[in-house]
């Protein structure tokens, strides 16, 4: 059995989207990205900036969504413009492991969603490695 | 010096154009909604002096047609999924005004174009003319008459086309019109809260990642809150004179930032 690094599994789902320019995975109590799929290289301001974002999507206000009716935070966070869709999802598990995803206005969200979740529970359940 | 200042105001126009491209080089007219596909298309038309090959395509979907002074002169080629047998017939035929089997065939043809989804692209390329008719051809307005296109149809606001395109998908909505009005559509059972996200945490939040983001565009929609079962998401979006929540179930993620990416170009 060929056993798969995390970097395959995120290099795996970015190839099957190709409006999804990278991906990184990272730890939101830590705010550090610990891996990453991208066509180009993304620079340490932008890894920090996306974590920052994430945090302030999923911590902001004292660990309750400025976004709920119930003050819940939900496990997917989104930022679109027309520019372009940040799509950040917390494994079901570990809420501190976090997958994000930069992606073009034109990306399949329910097709990248679908494959990305149970991707990333992979990786947080040490699936892979 | 008056004719400076003629080229100055041109080219200042054509900086502030924020025409996007794809890698191929297609050039995008419409995000889907906004412009009309077919308004964008007919425009498209109206603005091809020169005789032209121009390939729209929206997905898979590809129409190219011949074009030259304004008008439509022929059809060059079709993808497979849009073609007909009557259509087929009129692949390189001059079109010519007057003839209403041609018409006909065309405006179906157009119509299975229209129901294809996604972005509207064009192409350009140099070609040759259908036939030798020099006076051949469909004029703009008779195509826009035949479509029943209105050229100079405005559009609405990106933010009420957006949740018009989510209609069926909300459960609720509050919005925040240009003149300050709040209009409210669907459930009306967390009104208080959907108001305190419209007014307080929303823009709040958004501040907080423009802060992080720099050069974040004014529209923009963020998400990140849920019910206490995750049945139902929580959305603001804001644009730069309009704002609005939305509530929605969770499985309707995608078909909420489909119509975002729509709407917003």
């Amino acid at each position: 059995m060929v056993s798969m690094s995390i970097s395959d599994d995120l290099d795996s789902l970015r190839e099957q989207f190709p409006e999804c320019s990278a991906i990184a995975f990272a730890d939101l109590s830590a705010r550090m990205v610990l891996v990453t799929s991208s066509r180009k290289i993304l620079r340490q301001e932008a890894l920090d900036a996306l974590c920052a974002e994430a945090s302030l999507l999923f911590e902001g206000a004292g660990g309750t969504s400025a976004l709920s009716v119930t003050g819940d935070v939900s496990d997917t966070a989104v930022v679109a413009t027309p520019d372009g869709i940040n799509l950040f999802l917390r494994a079901t598990a570990e809420p501190a492991d976090l997958l994000c995803l930069l992606c073009s206005p034109e990306v399949d969200t329910a097709g990248l969603l679908a494959q990305a979740r149970p991707s990333l529970d992979r990786i947080s359940s040490g699936e892979v490695g | 010096m008056e004719e400076n200042d003629d080229i100055a105001r041109k080219l200042a126009a054509l900086a502030a154009t924020t025409t996007q491209y794809r890698e191929d080089g297609a050039r995008v007219l419409s995000r889907g909604v906004i412009p009309p596909p077919l308004q964008a298309l007919l425009t498209e038309i109206d603005e091809t002096v020169l005789l032209r090959k121009l390939v729209f395509r929206r997905a898979g979907t590809t129409l190219s047609l011949l074009v030259a002074g304004r008008r439509l002169l022929g059809i060059a080629e079709t993808s497979e999924d849009i073609a007909t047998a009557e259509t087929t017939e009129l692949i390189m035929v001059p079109l010519e005004s007057g003839d209403r089997a041609q018409l006909a065939a065309l405006t179906a043809l157009v119509d299975r174009f229209e129901n294809a989804s996604g972005p509207l692209t064009v192409q350009t390329a140099e070609t040759e003319r259908p036939g030798s008719q020099v006076e051949s051809g469909l004029s703009v307005q008779s195509l826009a008459q035949a479509w029943s296109v209105d050229l100079n149809a405005e559009p609405g606001s990106p933010l009420g086309t957006f949740l018009q395109i989510c209609g069926r998908h909300l459960e609720g909505s509050l919005r925040r019109t240009p003149d300050g009005k709040i209009e409210e559509t669907g459930s009306t059972a967390h009104g208080p809260q959907l108001k305190t996200i419209l007014q307080s945490t929303g823009p709040a939040l958004a501040l907080g990642i423009s802060g992080i983001r720099r050069g974040l565009p004014e529209a923009r929609l963020m998400m990140c809150g849920t019910s206490a079962d995750g049945a139902v998401q929580v959305a603001f979006a804001e644009t730069a004179d309009e704002a609005a929540v939305l509530v929605f179930p969770s499985g309707s993620i995608g078909s909420i930032l489909s119509a975002w990416s729509e709407t917003q170009g």
